[in-house]
Formats: C-alpha cells, structure tokens, sequence
C-alpha cells in the first residue's frame, strides 16, 4: 500500500511540472494586466507568433464568434472582443495546439462545448457569454496534460474504460487518484487564469464545489453534456457523463429553452463542417 | 437543405436560404434557381457558402435515422433511468428526426 502511495506521489510531482504556456501568451498576460497596454501594442505582441496569430484570427473570423470574415487584424479583434477574451483564446490555441497531439477529437468536443456554452449563456441572465465559452473551450485542459505527460497511464486509463464500461473521470480516479478536473484546475491556478474559467474547468462535474462562478460552471457542465449528448467530438469516453440536478435547476432554463439551445447548437455544428474550422 | 461551399454549387440548385449581405440587404431569395450567371455573379460579391433544398453533397456516406437514434440510445445507456437526461435525449431524437426531414425538402 505504502508503495502505491508512493508511486501515486510521484505522479503528481510530475504533472504539478506542468507544461507552461508560449512566450507570446505569457507576454501578453502580463501585458493585459497593466493599463496602460493599447490593443494596437498588444496586437503587435500577438502578431510576433505567427502561428498563434492565425489560429486566433481563424476562430474570431468563424461563425464561433459571429463576425465571419470581418476581422482582418489582432488589434481589431481586441478591440471588438476586449483583452480578457483575447488573452483567453490566446491560451486556448496554445493549448490546442498541444491538444491535437493528446486525444483524437478533443478539440472537436471542446470547441463544440464553447459553442453550447454560449448558446445557454444567451439565455441564461447575469453571465458573460463571451468569458464562459472560453470555459466551455478550455473546461478539459486537464485530459491534455493526461494524454500528453501520463502517456502509460493514459493508456491504462483507455483499456479500463473498454473493460469496465466506466466513464473517464472513473478511470482516471482508478488509475492515478485524481481526476482531468484537479489536473485543470492546477494548470488554471498556475496560469494565473481569472476564478471565472478556473472554476468551470476545476468543477465541470461538480458544479456544486463551485463557490464564486456557480453560474458558470452551471453552464459548462450542461455544455459539455450536450455536446456529448449529441455525439459530437470525443471527450474521452462514449457516453455521456452524469447530469446534475441543481445545476440545471440553478439555470432556470425550460424545456422549450433547452429545445431552441439543442437545435441552434447542431446548426452551428453544421455550419461549422462545412467552414471546415474543425 | 444543406450549407455548401460556393465552389460546390452548380446550374439547377435552389435556394433553401436567402443569399444576404453583412447589413442585412438580401441579394437572392430564398427558391431562386442557380445558374452559371448566378453564381458568377455570387462569386464576384465574395460570397462563399449557399444553403440549398436537398442534401446535393452528403447522402451516400450519411448515417440513417435509426443508426443515428441507436447511437444515441448507447451513448444515454448509463443515464437511462435519469428522468432528466431522458427528457434531453427525446429533444435530440426529435431534432435529428426534423432535420432529416428538411433535408428532403
């Protein structure tokens, strides 16, 4: 037993050396803090990384945001959807990036989980829709750090998961004592990301631990089950995970909601594959 | 009714959506029947998708509505006995079923 403890301990020395975020990004955090930043500096900034840059105009310009086309530059998205979101997208293309080297179809669930977040945002009072979509697309951060730095237990946690039928936050409580949500919530922490992301990505299957965004980790955990529910991308395990009562009674959302959020979000889905963004 | 690239679009396809500008102003309506002119013309106003009637580019390699639904069953098949999740399943059975509909229109 001493040695499992051990050997547990050990794991979570490694991931706590978790992977940091490109210059660029870490730039910019620092950059968004001070005042006195313009969007034409800090777009410049942004600019140095080409690759980011691009990503980041590719998803601005998308249906995701609802300026298709529009935005030729990083200044002007700064400008049109303000430092915070920016920053926040910046983070979330970094992390993709490591992303499509983890689990085939993550990115799919989690850009289809920042579309649903936004749809229920819309319909639900006192929340951003822009802040918790990039919770939606960022809730799962912690499955990155799985596949990509646990490859052998990851593989574990795959074979448990054919074995036993369980889902993967189960598997990943078997194998390692912890799950993707302690993971994602570390990383939050250590990227000094505002409570409003860290708390949906640290509590998306717990929204009730939630204690300043409740609202907001509400709103991801119903996403991240529809996009499940409607078998989008690839979250790691075929079924969908457990509902939460209270969060979908905290929302105060009826049945004729959630039928306009369902058939707008797989318009989205649709429109989307044939932009090929995904 | 499915969204295609511009490129894709051909002499004979009708409109299922007006074809309209940023600010709103529709160029074509809503069952106007594409030809070369047409979409020579779309093309010149940096148009670059068309929703149409049918489903002229998916249909062979589509899943049918029952292994859609049977999919779904499996994916809900550890939530089956939750009221709740099972009242979101039927909304998403009704909207593939809907949409496949449209599609035939």
């Amino acid at each position: 037993m001493d040695h499992e403890k051990e050997k547990i301990r050990r794991k979570i020395k490694a991931i706590k050396s978790l992977p940091t975020l490109p210059e660029v990004a870490q730039k910019i955090s620092k950059m968004v803090e001070d005042d006195k930043t313009s969007a034409t500096e800090l777009g410049r900034i942004i600019s140095t990384d080409p690759s980011i840059s691009g990503r980041v105009l590719r998803l601005v310009n998308s249906s995701f945001y609802g300026f298709p086309g529009r935005i030729s530059s990083i200044s002007s998205a700064i400008i049109l959807l303000g430092f915070d979101v920016v920053k926040s997208l910046i983070i979330s293309v970094s992390v993709f990036e490591m992303m499509e080297k983890g689990i085939l179809g993550l990115w799919e669930h989690s850009l289809g989980c920042a579309i649903a977040s936004r749809f229920i945002a819309k319909k639900v009072q006192g929340c951003d829709p822009e802040e918790v979509s990039v919770a939606g697309l960022l809730h799962d951060i912690g499955k990155v750090v799985v596949s990509i730095q646990l490859v052998e237990d990851y593989e574990e946690i795959k074979k448990l998961i054919i074995e036993k039928k369980i889902n993967i936050s189960k598997a990943e409580k078997e194998v390692l004592d912890l799950t993707h949500e302690d993971i994602g919530g570390w990383l939050a922490e250590s990227w000094n990301l505002p409570v409003g992301l860290r708390e949906p990505i640290s509590c998306h299957h717990h929204p009730q631990q939630a204690q300043q965004s409740k609202l907001a980790t509400a709103i991801v955990h119903l996403a991240d089950f529809l996009v499940r529910a409607v078998g989008h991308g690839y979250g790691g395990d075929p079924w969908v995970p457990d509902l939460n009562h209270k969060a979908w009674e905290c929302l105060g959302l009826s049945m004729q909601d959630l039928e306009e959020i369902i058939s707008d979000f797989c318009d989205e889905l649709e429109s989307m594959e044939s932009e090929e963004l995904i | 009714m499915q969204k295609i690239p511009l490129e894709k679009a051909t002499e004979g396809m009708v409109l299922a959506k007006p074809i309209a500008r940023e600010n709103g102003v529709v160029l074509m309506g809503e069952g106007t029947e594409l030809n070369e002119l047409l979409i020579e013309r779309l093309k010149g106003l940096d148009i670059t998708k068309v929703t149409v009637k049918g489903r002229p580019l998916g249909g062979e390699d589509e899943k049918s509505v029952e292994v859609l639904i049977a999919e779904l069953e499996e994916r809900f098949s550890p939530v089956s006995s939750d009221k709740l999740c099972v009242q979101i399943k039927d909304i998403i059975k009704k909207d593939i079923n809907r949409r496949r509909e449209e599609a035939k229109l």
